[in-house]
Parts: structure tokens; sequence; C-alpha cells
């Protein structure tokens, strides 16, 4: 009598332990599989497909590739300093420039941002307000225009709209320098951004 | 004495024919150096949350000169992200759209919908999926990196250059019955140690019956 009923005992822990393996794999099975149990279908379809690619391509002229330099400042205060390169060109032109490659499907729209304020190592600060831009696309003694100046922001904003890529298109810069009386002697730097966004397309952060 | 002067014309048209065409190409092309570009044929991605994600994307140089480049995100997408992994990729000069190099980068979907859980954030959980997708959008840049960047200005502003696709990444969520994996596993292991201490203690009781007999 005692025997069957540790037999029945040990029947009943089995029934439990199958009982949980099979409730493990029933709630587990669908995240496993990734499938869930359904009845048959049959359908005859076809798929139309369509896929869209767009490409573009900018690249610094030589000039910008290096940086933008205001050179050695000598007496202070100085109001526009140009950039060195804002009018070593043909005709007096900028030869800041990005070029958008004829291997776009897209004409592109440029952004310009800076990282901050342009600083020493010695963390003397001349601010970003002082940095200023202009843009065009072609370039002579008065374009881009030395009248308008824009000033750098630690945001992206658009600095040149739907410059063709059909292997003509240059968005050309100028770059100018404010720095106060009685600035500190170092060398200040920052570091300035230049984005290339499909034409139409936000700058983004 | 006529067909020298004829002669010296026609020279003369050659050279400025050649002058002109690097005039023009000068104007049309300045002077430029290593480029990027991006190429993609995807603005959207519909991911699960809490999963690796690897896209890629077609990058090129079609500009004379070598250069490099790398994929990141932009900050708007890094908020759902919690890691990026992409290598420097070496771009050759003239390589063209059609011959574009793949890059792959992956990165990890945090969780970012609520689950409804009775123990902690792990156990006796369900997820409804009452909320609105999540949908975050940014862009995939690629950044030209000089491996020697000495050649930036020393005094001044350093430049930098990158290319953006646009990347709309919808999160999806997966709703979930309520798992009760976690009794199902209590209840089986208190059933294998019940069963376990009672076929210990049956082999002992036999033992000892055996031993009694013996004596």
């Amino acid at each position: 009598m005692k025997k069957k009923g540790v037999i029945f005992y040990r029947l009943i822990l089995i029934l439990i332990l199958l009982a949980v393996i099979v409730l493990l794999i029933v709630q587990n099975l669908p995240k496993v599989t990734g499938n869930s149990i359904t009845g048959f279908a049959t359908s005859g379809n076809t798929t139309s497909n369509v896929t869209i690619t767009s490409y573009l391509s900018i690249a610094f002229c030589d000039n910008l590739s290096t940086g933008i330099w205001f050179g050695e400042v000598a007496s202070l205060p100085v109001t526009n300093q140009n950039g060195t390169h804002n009018a070593d060109g043909a005709s007096s032109g900028s030869t800041y420039c990005l070029n958008v490659s004829a291997d776009s499907n897209t004409n592109v729209d440029f952004c310009t941002k800076a990282s901050g304020n342009l600083t020493t190592t010695g963390a003397d600060v001349i601010v970003l307000a002082n940095e200023t831009w202009n843009n065009a696309t072609t370039t002579d003694a008065t374009t881009p225009s030395y009248a308008t100046e824009n000033i750098l922001t630690t945001d992206y904003v658009k600095s040149g709209g739907n410059v063709a890529s059909d292997g003509t298109g240059v968005n050309y810069y100028r770059f100018w320098l404010d720095i106060p009386g009685g600035q500190a002697a170092g060398t200040y730097n920052n570091t300035v951004f230049f984005k290339g966004v499909n034409t139409g397309n936000p700058c983004g952060a | 004495m006529v067909h020298k002067i004829k002669m010296k014309k026609k020279k003369v048209t050659f050279v400025e024919k050649i002058l002109f065409l690097s005039l023009v190409l000068t104007l049309i092309l300045p002077l430029a150096t290593a480029g990027v570009g991006v190429k993609w044929s995807k603005e959207s991605s519909l991911v699960s949350e809490n999963s690796k994600v690897c896209m890629s994307y077609d990058v090129y140089n079609p500009w004379p000169q070598d250069t490099y480049a790398t994929i990141s995100l932009s900050p708007e997408l890094m908020e759902i992200i919690d890691y990026i992994g992409s290598d420097i990729v070496f771009l050759p000069n003239e390589t063209s759209s059609t011959n574009a190099i793949p890059v792959e980068f992956c990165f990890k979907t945090p969780k970012v919908y609520e689950k409804d859980c009775w123990v902690g954030d792990v156990f006796f959980c369900k997820q409804d999926c009452l909320e609105e997708m999540k949908t975050y959008e940014g862009e995939v840049l690629v950044m030209e990196t000089s491996p020697d960047q000495s050649s930036q200005s020393a005094q001044g502003s350093a430049t930098k250059m990158s290319v953006s696709a646009p990347l709309r990444i919808r999160v999806q969520c997966e709703a979930q019955n309520r798992n009760f994996s976690a009794l199902y596993v209590l209840v089986g292991l208190i059933a294998l140690i019940l069963l376990i201490i009672n076929l210990v203690k049956n082999k002992k009781s036999k033992q000892n019956k055996k031993i009694k007999k013996k004596k």
C-alpha cells in the first residue's frame, strides 16, 4: 500500500515536470521561431518593385582643405580681417570653395557650423560671433559680397543652396574675423564644418 | 613666305586652343582635393526594440586624391542608439558611384516601450503596445577623415567636411502576453527537488533494509 503511494507521488511529480516543459515550450516557441500557428491559405500574387537611389559627392578646393587662416595680426583692434585666400584667385576671387561632383544625381545644399569659440591652449577666447562668412556660386573681386556677413554658429545653417551636380557646381566662401583691442596674444583655433545634403533636405544637427 | 606665315598662324591657334581649354578647365574645376560621396537607396528602417541592427551604405570618391571616410549617425539618432560600430574606410581616388564601396555599420536599439511587469522589470511581463509607434529622424553622416591632420591650419579654423543621407528609424513594438516562464521554471524546480529527495530517501531505506537483513 505504501509502495503504491510512493509510485503515485513520483508519477505526479514527473507529470508536473513534463507539464512545465510543455508550458515553457508553448510560451516561448513563437519568440524562438518568430511564427505563430495559423491555418493554411492559398493565393496567387506577384510583386512590383522599384528602388530609388540617390548619390552625391563633394570635395574641398585645395585652399579650404588646409583650413581658414587669418594670418598674423600685429595691431589691434581689427575689423573684418580677411581669410588669407579670400581674394587670391582669378579676378581677385576667393579660392575657398567646395565642389559638387558630376558623379551625383542630385543637386546639393551646403550647411556650415563651427565647433565653438576660437581659443588658445591657454584658454584665451575670441568669441565665435566675431568669425563671419559669406558665400556664392561664382567668385570675383566683389562676389561673395563683402557687404553681407553671416555669423558662424554652433548649429548648422544653410550656406549654399541647390548647387549644380553637372560638374560645374562650386560653392565659394569668404571668411572674416574681428579681433577686439586688448585681445591676449596667442594662436587661436576652432574647427569649421561643412556638410553636403540632398537639395531641399534640412541641415540636421 | 606665305606658307611660313600660314604655319605660324596654325601654331598660334593650336597654342591658343590649349590655353583656352586649360583656362576653361581651371574655371570649371577649381583645384579639388579628395572628397567623399554617399549613395543610398533606403531612407527609413523598421527595427525591433532591444535588437542589434546592421545597415549598409555605399561610399565613393570620384576625386583625384585618395582619402579615408567614417560613417556615423547624427545626434538625433544617437539618442536611441546604445552603440555604433564602423571602421575607417580607405577610398581610392576616382572611385565612381557605380563602383562605390559598401560600408556596414551596426547599432543596438534600446527598449523604448514600457512593459507591465509583476516582479521588477523582468518577471511576469506583458506588452500591450498601446503607445504610438516611435519614429526617430536624423542622418547618416559620411565624414572625410584624413589620417594626417597636420596639414590643417595651425592658426585660425581647421575645416572638416561630410555628406549626409536622411534616415528615419521606426521602432516596432512587439505585443506579448504575460510571460509565466519564471513561475513554470520555479514549479518545475520544486517538483525536480522533491523527486530527487524522494528517490534518495527510497534508495537509503532500501540500503538500510539490506543491512538489516544481513544482520
